[in-house]
């Protein structure tokens, strides 16, 4: 546990740096003193060099900060939802987007956007709102994530060859589906769509936060109290309910809040994927596995990585952006990789 | 005391456990025997909880197992399993101190880490305790999930409240010494207040630790009662259908020879 006390601290400081390199970088060149700035006004605590200009504060607040916002959000989301289904399948290749519960969710929020108003009625989407798209994002997530434990599991045991190809299946079908949609869409709806196989930040704005951040920051406040149960539950669910943990309520609780937190992120960014198995990957290697360390700092790597990752996205090609799905793919793929080679020989990280 | 009455285990069609009684005692330690397929381990995860009968009672203390929570057994009784596969990095000492979950809230205090080192002193563990679990051997391995069960129930052992340890073939990967060193520990722990019941396949190392013994046969308890009396000649035949011969070593000890 002594390796936290530094950590914690370490990734922390990473984060806040990220966030301030997300605000201070961009087509228009903000220098780091005047986004440090920007921020410390609102205390009315100022040093005289190197004000802000009033440009540069808009840009600031209205544009980038919410952006770099979201990346926090959704990249410690990812991350923990990573680090929990892995822990609830008892295996480190469990990774939302390898396994479809990222598609699901696209399935879900694209029903919403083209056919929800035929399917639930106009006026049942309007009383929804803002809510009605990241709802629909994590029903779909919900119901993969349960079909994907059941399927997979053979006996007591997680069997992670089959986990794996049902992702492959729900992959599938799940482009199929979204197919379909599309072929349905009207022109407006048919580019809303288009960015959930891209991936993007671009859409972050304080309105659809506003809206969001419930489904985020609600799982993530007390995820931290499974950290013992899923510890105990990495022995087996059998070895986990002799000690005392109600093993069936953990993984109805474990499945509800990785799909909310993969739902969530799915629809205001679509699908960025790898975050979720690279995070918690590269926390074991260095850390630990325990959870109680696990999961606060892969939150805090995850919401660094992806506010990175996307300070690169749209300055790389600036004025045009990458997607930055590409980005966290070029990172998460070789460790992908990597882990399954280890597969061979039964060690994991 | 945990004691079964005419419990039944029913699986799809088939009837794992029929009608079968059994009782365990703090200071003593209990065998069940019995060939493959004879509901040896059903009947240990009756016992311990972990699988629902369709008949029968099970009484804990005097008390019917229903009214115990899972954390409520928990703290007063703990099982090894045959095997406990770990695909995570835990180093031992942190495997050992996952024993300690139904007594900790959120981390371990100075108490469960004293325990957990006690726990893998006792079994010979205690080297390696800062590698990582996945690299051990079967044997290895075993001791350790040992010592974490040992640690789940440390408490019991220094106070008067009763204890339960169940073993599932907890000897089954070991050396010939571990094998002793670990039965030799089970049974003095069966004289700390702590019922021990296992699994074991070894008739001689039954034989040589065991008080009681049920023998298994078909899902039914064959034979109940101290072991001298159950490990028979004649019972052995009829259950295990090998011929078999007791031979006296010393004034203490005899051997169980066996040949098809």
């Amino acid at each position: 546990m002594n390796r936290g006390i530094i950590l914690l601290p370490l990734l922390g400081i990473l984060l806040l740096f990220s966030i301030l390199c997300g605000c201070s970088f961009g087509p228009m060149k903000i220098s780091l003193a005047s986004t440090i700035h920007s921020f410390l006004e609102p205390l009315e605590i100022s040093y005289m060099d190197s004000l802000p200009t009033k440009i540069e504060s808009m840009v600031i607040w209205d544009i980038r900060f919410p952006r770099v916002l979201l990346g926090v959000l959704v990249g410690s989301s990812l991350a923990v939802a990573g680090a929990l289904m892995q822990g609830l399948f008892r295996n480190p290749l469990a990774d939302p987007g390898i396994i479809g519960v990222t598609s699901g969710g696209a399935v879900g929020a694209s029903i919403m956007i083209v056919l929800g108003s035929m399917i639930v009625g106009d006026e049942f989407v309007d009383t929804l709102g803002a809510f009605a798209i990241p709802l629909a994002a994590i029903t779909g997530a919900f119901m993969v994530t349960l079909l994907i434990y059941r399927l997979s599991l053979i006996g007591e045991h997680v069997d992670i060859v089959s986990m794996l190809l049902i992702g492959i299946a729900i992959n599938a079908l799940a482009g199929a589906l979204i197919g379909i949609i599309v072929f349905m869409a009207t022109d407006e709806e048919v580019r809303t769509l288009t960015f959930w196989g891209l991936g993007s930040l671009a859409r972050g704005d304080w309105h659809m936060l506003s809206c969001a951040a419930p489904f985020f920051v609600i799982p993530l406040l007390f995820v931290s109290i499974f950290s013992k149960s899923l510890n105990a539950l990495l022995l087996g669910e059998e070895e986990a309910m002799h000690l005392g943990i109600e093993v069936s309520k953990l993984k109805k609780i474990l499945i509800l809040t990785t799909a909310s937190l993969v739902g969530a992120a799915v629809s205001l960014t679509g699908s960025i994927g790898f975050i979720a198995l690279v995070v918690p990957h590269i926390i074991r290697s260095i850390a630990t596995s325990d959870h109680r360390l696990l999961l606060p700092a892969a939150g805090l790597l995850g919401a660094s990585l992806l506010v990175l990752s996307d300070i690169v996205a749209r300055t790389l090609v600036s004025p045009a952006e990458l997607p930055i799905g590409i980005l966290t793919a070029l990172l998460g793929a070789p460790v992908f990789l990597s882990l399954l080679i280890r597969r061979k020989r039964q060690i994991f990280v | 005391m945990i004691s079964a009455e005419n419990i039944e285990v029913i699986r799809g069609e088939k009837e794992i456990l029929k009608e079968v009684s059994f009782t365990a005692k703090q200071g003593e330690l209990s065998v069940i025997l019995g060939p493959n397929g004879a509901g040896k381990s059903t009947l240990l995860r009756a016992l311990c909880g972990s699988l629902k009968i369709n008949d029968g009672s099970i009484q804990i203390n005097g008390s019917n197992m229903d009214t115990f929570s899972l954390s409520e057994l928990a703290k007063i009784r703990a099982v090894m399993l045959q095997e406990s596969q770990l695909t995570f990095s835990f180093s031992v000492y942190e495997v050992v101190l996952l024993g300690r979950t139904p007594h900790m809230r959120g981390r371990p205090n100075k108490l469960d880490r004293e325990i957990a080192e006690k726990a893998l002193q006792a079994s010979d563990m205690i080297h390696f305790k800062d590698r990582l679990y996945y690299t051990l051997s079967g044997g290895e391995k075993q001791r350790v999930q040992f010592s974490r069960a040992l640690a789940q129930i440390w408490e019991r052992t220094e106070s008067e409240d009763p204890g339960f340890l169940f073993l599932d073939e907890p000897v089954s990967s070991l050396d010939l010494k571990h094998q002793h060193t670990t039965l030799e520990l089970a049974k003095k722990l069966s004289r700390k207040n702590i019922a021990v019941i296992a699994i074991l396949h070894d008739l001689n190392l039954a034989l040589r630790y065991g008080d009681q013994a049920s023998l298994m046969k078909d899902g039914r308890v064959f034979k109940n009662g101290k072991i001298q009396e159950v490990l028979q000649e004649k019972w052995i035949q009829k259950v295990f259908e090998v011929r078999a011969k007791r031979v006296q070593v010393n004034e203490k000890f005899c051997q169980i020879v066996t040949e098809l």
